[in-house]
């Protein structure tokens, strides 16, 4: 028992400045996570232009128009917690925020899968920038999984 | 330290945005086949600029990047005037005067950057 855990303190040691904890943010989701909030910021600039477009050339619902931009709205909260639980709980190595993160990924994926799918009228340009935002949220719940399973396994000594 | 931290976020933007529009040309190609290929056959020409169009980039990717700004202006430009491109309805030969003028440029910063990284290490 104790032989184990001096071996696999010692193989942490060799990757560690001397007389720190080991690190155990992820690097990749943390750029990930960094470029999605840019990225995401262009990409509500973009469907909000895309919207008055809609809405002034073709003949929109005012039922589904409605709709579409309350759950826009919901969009923004969401991905705004998401992403912000994401960052704390990566850098702050915590498991819960990062489950958090996780689980409010559900639901912007599937808000994704509307805007990619399931509205009233989908632009080309509106089905490219969504699918771009699912490879992301693939990459990040793939690390963020990844992730999670880090830094669970190094609370047990 | 900010200026290089907005260029990161800049660059990436502007690669992606360069990305979507030509996603778009392609997309409009498939409905329309007259749009860009009325001038070589289909296939070969479908096929050589899907290959230099994904093949060049990651060439660029591969190199090393200090410099971020020469690309980061041409990728921009390039997006905008396939922007226009698009809109403006532009003749199908104007889409490779544009592919051919950006990538040149973008070439010889690369070639440039190289032949400087050696110099410096040798």
């Amino acid at each position: 028992m104790c032989s184990k855990s001096m071996v696999s303190i010692a193989t942490r040691n060799q990757d560690m400045a001397p007389g720190s904890q080991p690190v155990l943010s992820s690097t990749p989701l943390q750029v990930l996570l960094y470029l999605n909030s840019w990225y995401f910021a262009a990409f509500y600039l973009a469907e909000i232009l895309m919207f008055i477009y809609k809405g002034i050339l073709l003949p929109y619902p005012s039922d589904n128009l409605v709709l579409d931009v309350v759950l826009l709205l919901l969009f923004l909260g969401l991905e705004t917690l998401r992403i912000f639980y994401g960052w704390k709980g990566n850098l702050c190595e915590r498991s819960l925020s990062s489950c958090m993160s996780l689980s409010i990924l559900l639901p912007c994926a599937a808000l994704a899968v509307y805007y990619l799918l399931l509205q009233t009228f989908v632009l080309r340009l509106e089905f490219i920038l969504s699918s771009i935002l699912l490879c992301f949220y693939s990459l990040e719940f793939l690390l963020g999984v990844i992730s999670i399973s880090t830094f669970s396994r190094s609370k047990v000594y | 330290m900010s200026a290089i931290s907005s260029l990161v976020p800049a660059r990436f933007l502007t690669i992606t945005a360069h990305l979507v529009i030509v996603i778009t040309i392609f997309w409009s190609r498939v409905r329309k086949k007259w749009f860009i290929f009325n001038l070589i056959s289909y296939d070969t020409q479908y096929s050589s600029s899907l290959l230099i169009r994904y093949f060049l980039p990651l060439l660029e990717v591969c190199f090393p990047n200090r410099q971020l700004s020469p690309a980061l202006a041409v990728h921009c430009s390039a997006s905008v005037s396939l922007s226009f491109f698009v809109f403006e309805k532009w003749e199908c030969w104007t889409y490779w005067v544009i592919f051919a003028t950006c990538r040149s440029v973008c070439l010889c910063v690369v070639a440039n950057k190289c032949v400087i990284s050696q110099i410096v290490y040798i």
